[in-house]
């Protein structure tokens, strides 16, 4: 593995470090590791970390209770907020985090860029899978999910890699 | 005095505001704009005192933004707030002719500080 790559345990590790640090700042709460099961629809929002070689789609998802919690916990209103309110505060809750991660890789992957984030409420796809695909044009494409209690609200923390091979 | 709050999220730019009051700028007015194009519009019409921009929007950037105004010979003092705060962005940043580069999540005592700088 070059310099300018890292591996899945390095992005889980740096991703929870930076999930730890905003949670406390921005939510006023701590992240604790739990057993979790996906719920049937979730709503997700995703944020692309890219490099050259490696790059990172990163995803935190809930029902959309949970997003609504988390979201009016991140705005500090008690009010209800409308679902585009509620992706608009995700996706900045996401950027924040992305931030965070590509501060704390900078000596690693110095271009790492962050693209826009994305909500997709809804979701009509399966359940999120953790493991190891690989695309025909020769890209690994690695899942990984770990369940979070944030803000008493079940999180799945989603990161996927995508690496190319000898790259 | 009037600020120009400018994030493409209406989540940050509530947050911002909010923070703006806890740190004791709840007297000053404030303006909103969700890109640097609309910013920049707001700009030529009617100047504010100083601007707090994030850096990362579509249409037109936070740095395209300051680029812009200095261009046009318009002088109000800029601020970033980000999440991107690498040593290379801060830098950027400053060259450009930022007053602050302050990163995303800020406290209430983070940007007093930071504006302690630039205000009277």
């Amino acid at each position: 593995m070059s310099t300018l790559e890292l591996s899945m345990d390095d992005w889980r590790a740096t991703v929870r470090r930076s999930l730890d640090d905003l949670a406390l700042r921005s939510l006023g709460t701590q992240v604790a590791l739990t057993d979790g099961e996906a719920p049937g629809h979730p709503w997700a929002a995703w944020v692309p970390l890219m490099s050259v070689h490696d790059s990172l789609r990163l995803g935190l998802l809930a029902n959309p209770e949970g997003c609504q919690q988390l979201a009016r916990t991140f705005v500090g209103d008690e009010a209800e907020l409308t679902e585009s309110e509620v992706g608009d505060a995700l996706g900045e809750i996401l950027n924040i985090l992305a931030g965070c991660v590509k501060r704390d890789v900078a000596d690693r992957l110095p271009g790492l860029r962050i693209g826009l984030p994305i909500f997709l409420p809804h979701s009509t796809g399966g359940p999120v899978q953790a493991g190891n695909t690989r695309t025909a044009g020769g890209q690994s494409v690695e899942t990984d999910v770990t369940w979070l209690r944030v803000s008493d609200v079940l999180t799945g923390l989603i990161l996927v890699r995508y690496h190319h091979e000898g790259g | 005095m009037r600020f120009l709050i400018v994030d493409d999220s209406k989540a940050m730019r509530n947050i911002v505001m909010r923070t703006l009051r806890q740190a004791g700028y709840g007297d000053h007015a404030m303006d909103e704009a969700i890109n640097g194009e609309r910013a920049l519009f707001a700009v030529r019409t009617s100047p504010p005192d100083l601007i707090f921009c994030d850096i990362n929007m579509p249409e037109m950037g936070g740095l395209e933004l300051l680029k812009s105004m200095r261009e046009e010979g318009i002088g109000v003092r800029l601020g970033f707030i980000t999440s991107e705060c690498t040593q290379e962005m801060i830098s950027s940043a400053i060259a450009a002719g930022a007053e602050f580069v302050l990163t995303k999540p800020f406290t209430p005592a983070g940007l007093k500080s930071a504006l302690s700088k630039v205000l009277p």
